[in-house]
């Protein structure tokens, strides 16, 4: 699938370019440049499991194998920087899958600023700052179940060969 | 690609608050895939640089598709739900008596449900017989988060012995998962595990998690409850008239025949008084009133009423005049 959809993309900028040697060297470069990138961003998900025992509410995390409507999950995204230069400036954008409701407060990253979007990511607010227009064409306060996406802005330079980490929870319709 | 896709769906806001709320009242579809892929922008030395989604196994390609999405799937959960329906009045002696029960799909999948009815052994105050479901047929399919009456119909023993008015008697109905067992051993990542995530029903259930719940619903014996009673009195003769008058040839006497039907019965119809008169007295009228009582004749030294209903609490009277010969 990925390999596909990388050679259709050649294939179109060959057939345009067909021809011109300086394209062709243009081209390659950036077929370099599309398989290297500084940063490698993985996506983790698990299942939560609330367990009370002897008076005391702790967290067992399980993977995602078994999952039931109701029942909560938790993501965690993992950015390392891969390269020889630090990376800065640095956003990760993670819609909110279909069927799951994010969970008030759950969304945390060391060294970031988190906001979220209830319009699909065209605009981003810090939590308890949204609002969202209903089908009775009033405006309320977003809830954490309205929103759409999550950003964290990570805060200052991500070092060569080093790597951070984001999660959010959210709970299965 | 995917994500562009959800920006336009979600463009306006409305209706995403709608569909959520549609999907939470259902719970997400066994067997639906649940995507995420996390995309981060960043810069190297100022310089802004192409986009990289998210893998599983981390991904470094920039570029919109370079990423896959990290899934789960969605299991399934079976719930089944039995609620009693209301109590049912039942006469003794009727058979193929309905009895309702609502039984509802709370799991995430359409799924086939056996349905059982059985008598309660403890508790109640006498048995009822032949126990059949009779609507809809069993096993039913129900969808997700639907539900069905259920008729049970069952025969009610005639009067006597624990079968009299106010008694009770109670029927379960059972409805267990068809064809369908719990996932045993390890989970597969990819695949659709069945969690049995039913409650404890009533006794025939009698454990949580089992694929089945029961519930019982309660036939009560309401029939007529009637008493008869007779009484006489003299009301004049001839020689004192109407003070202490006495039993002599000429006396006038009444008879009076008094049916009630107790309070909290059922309605009693056709009920018919008859009574004899004795020989050496002669019948002078014959009145009724009471309930929807209308005539009362005489043939011969026969009395007798025309049919007429008493409801819970009524009582009808058929005073008999006569003189003695």
């Amino acid at each position: 699938m990925l390999n596909n959809n990388f050679k259709k993309k050649m294939t179109a900028i060959n057939t345009i370019f067909v021809g011109s040697v300086a394209a062709m060297v243009l081209i390659a470069s950036q077929a370099v440049a599309a398989q290297d990138g500084h940063l490698k961003v993985t996506s983790k998900v698990q299942k939560m499991v609330v367990v009370n025992k002897d008076g005391a509410t702790s967290y067992k995390f399980l993977p995602a194998t078994k999952v039931l409507p109701g029942e909560t999950v938790q993501y965690n995204t993992i950015f390392e920087n891969v390269s020889n230069k630090a990376a800065d400036n640095i956003n990760i954008v993670n819609p909110i899958p279909e069927n799951l409701v994010y969970l008030p407060n759950s969304a945390t990253g060391k060294n970031t600023n988190v906001v979220f979007s209830v319009d699909g990511g065209r605009n981003y607010g810090k939590a308890g700052t949204l609002r969202i227009k209903k089908a009775d064409g009033k405006v309320y306060l977003a809830k954490p179940s309205d929103y759409t996406h999550i950003q964290w802005q990570y805060l200052g330079n991500l070092a060569p060969k080093t790597k951070q980490a984001v999660q959010f929870r959210a709970r299965l319709l | 690609m995917k994500k562009m896709k959800i920006i336009k769906t979600l463009a306006s806001v409305a209706v995403l608050t709608v569909a959520s709320n549609s999907a939470w009242a259902l719970g997400t579809a066994a067997g639906t895939d649940i995507d995420n892929t996390a995309e981060i922008t960043y810069s190297v030395g100022g310089t802004p640089q192409t986009e990289i989604e998210s893998s599983e196994a981390g991904n470094s390609t920039p570029g919109d598709g370079n990423g896959t999405a990290t899934t789960f799937v969605v299991d399934k959960k079976v719930d089944i739900l039995v609620t009693t329906g209301t109590d049912v009045p039942a006469v003794p002696g009727e058979t193929g008596k309905p009895i309702t029960f609502t039984v509802l799909n709370e799991g995430n999948s359409t799924e086939s449900f056996d349905l059982v009815p059985s008598q309660v052994a403890t508790g109640d105050d006498f048995d009822s017989t032949g126990c059949t479901v009779t609507s809809p047929a069993s096993p039913v399919s129900l969808a997700a988060d639907a539900s069905a009456t259920v008729t049970v119909e069952c025969d009610i023993p005639a009067a006597g012995g624990a079968v009299a008015n106010g008694a009770d008697s109670f029927v379960d109905l059972e409805a267990s998962i068809n064809g369908v067992t719990e996932s045993a051993g390890a989970d597969t990542a990819a695949g659709v595990e069945v969690v049995f995530a039913d409650d404890t029903g009533t006794p025939t259930d009698g454990a949580n998690r089992n694929g089945s719940h029961s519930a019982t619903s309660t036939y009560v014996i309401n029939t007529a409850d009637i008493t008869v009673a007779k009484t006489s009195a003299i009301i004049s003769d001839p020689s004192n008239g109407t003070t202490n008058p006495k039993r002599i040839p000429g006396a006038t006497v009444q008879y009076s025949i008094t049916v009630s039907n107790a309070t909290g019965a059922a309605d009693a119809t056709g009920i018919v008084i008859s009574d004899a008169i004795p020989a050496n007295l002669t019948i002078v009228s014959t009145t009724i009133s009471g309930g929807t009582s209308s005539t009362a004749s005489a043939a011969g030294q026969n009395v007798s009423s025309a049919p007429f209903a008493l409801t819970a609490g009524q009582t009808a009277t058929l005073v008999v005049t006569a003189t003695i010969n």
